[in-house]
């Protein structure tokens, strides 16, 4: 995925600059076309001749810098750009971007690219734990950069811990295999369930479970960073979907997520169903609230439909998969279910909490 | 919270994940999804 791609590798003033070397080289071996964009401090950790060398291309500084009066060029180098990477990335940089500040040449472009931007940081490890940075981090995250988490070891500051910038080896691979699921799943329509169901009793009481609904919200705003056309069928959640690109529908109960399901399942590639659906609800439905008396209540409840099981068996070209929640055994119980169950489903995936309840 | 994920595919691999939070196992899932999917295109 790397080969044939214009990739601008943004370098900041840490120690770290050195191992951009080495990443522009591997980058430049692997048939990336690369230019870099140094920040002057970052200049005076290396030479930027180093990169012009190992890169084959001009390497940008100074935003005035205009060589091509034809062009405007951190427009020019924004828009050329399939993915950007910064290595090292500085605590000033991650702070520069989460707060909108173009004040050199990085800075700028990073606010004009509309590509794919990585970032790799490196800095002190007390520095890379303060409140601060971790904000920065987390806003861009949510704006939807990729992080390639620094390594633990030996730092050049003297201190052992958190911060080290990753081996450039290890920046392509992630960066490859990122490049790879966009790949895979741009264009692709996907159909998410989540959340839990509630089946009435009477007027003021329902059956439902813990479920949050947030792990298929997550799915949801992921499948939709990776390019995927979104719809997502969820049970009663307060969550906000926060990518207006996805398609929400809203249901109550089993049967209207069922339908739901059904519906939209013909024109979708892939589904996930991380709702936890009421395997029961009762029998019967009072009109009027049940009035409390000196004695037990006995429901009597009915199975509702399984949708995982309903969907596998009408299955053509989608690829299924589905959560099963179990508090014991989950491994040997989901091979079972894969075994007995679910003839048509290509996987199962399963999720239990450390701490015995799932979703919460 | 830590979260542990399981994951099954047709031919019974198991896998162990253990992720911090919802958003990374929704990015480890759609990485096991897209394996799974190109295995399924072989």
């Amino acid at each position: 995925m790397i080969q044939n791609k214009n990739i601008l590798l943004g370098v900041s003033g840490g120690i770290a600059a050195y191992k951009a070397c080495a990443l522009t080289s591997k980058l430049t071996q692997q048939g990336a076309d690369v230019k870099v964009i140094m920040t002057e401090n970052a200049a005076k950790f290396v030479s930027p001749l180093t990169f012009q060398a190992l890169s084959r291309n001009p390497v940008h500084i100074d935003t005035f810098d205009e060589k091509d009066p034809s062009k405007v060029a951190h427009i020019d180098l924004a828009d050329w750009a399939d993915m950007t990477i910064l290595a090292p990335a500085t605590a000033n940089l991650i702070g520069k971007l989460a707060g909108g500040i173009a004040d050199d040449m990085l800075s700028t472009v990073l606010l004009a690219t509309q590509s794919s931007v990585y970032i790799a940081p490196a800095m002190n490890v007390h520095m890379y734990a303060h409140p601060a940075v971790m904000e920065n981090m987390k806003q861009l995250d949510s704006w939807g950069y990729h992080f390639i988490e620094p390594g633990a070891g030996y730092l050049a500051c003297g201190y052992v811990g958190k911060g080290r910038l990753e081996e450039p080896e290890t920046i392509i691979e992630v960066v490859d295999q990122h490049q790879d699921r966009n790949a895979l799943f741009s264009g692709k329509k996907v159909l998410i369930s989540a959340g839990p169901t509630q089946e009435q009793v009477d007027p003021v009481r329902f059956f439902t479970n813990r479920s949050s609904g947030k792990m298929g919200f997550a799915l949801a705003e992921r499948a939709a960073e990776l390019g995927a056309e979104v719809t997502l069928v969820a049970g009663p959640v307060s969550l906000e979907i926060k990518n207006q690109q996805i398609k929400r529908i809203d249901v109550v109960t089993a049967k209207d997520m069922y339908e739901a399901m059904h519906e939209h399942f013909p024109a979708n590639d892939i589904v996930i169903k991380a709702a936890a659906v009421a395997d029961y609800r009762p029998k019967q439905i009072h009109e009027e609230k049940m009035k409390k008396q000196s004695d037990d209540w006995h429901v009597e409840m009915e199975r509702t439909q399984d949708i995982l099981q309903s969907l596998g068996d009408i299955k053509e070209h989608q690829f299924l998969a589905g959560f099963a929640a179990e508090t014991t055994d989950p491994v040997e119980y989901g091979i079972a279910k894969l075994q007995k169950e679910k003839p048509g489903m290509p996987s199962l995936l399963i999720n239990v909490a450390a701490e015995g309840w799932i979703c919460r | 919270m830590i979260h542990m994920v399981t994951y099954i595919n047709k031919s019974q691999e198991k896998e162990d994940i253990t992720l911090r939070s919802k958003q990374e196992i929704a990015d480890e899932i759609f990485l096991l999804i897209s394996r799974d999917m190109k295995d399924e295109a072989k």
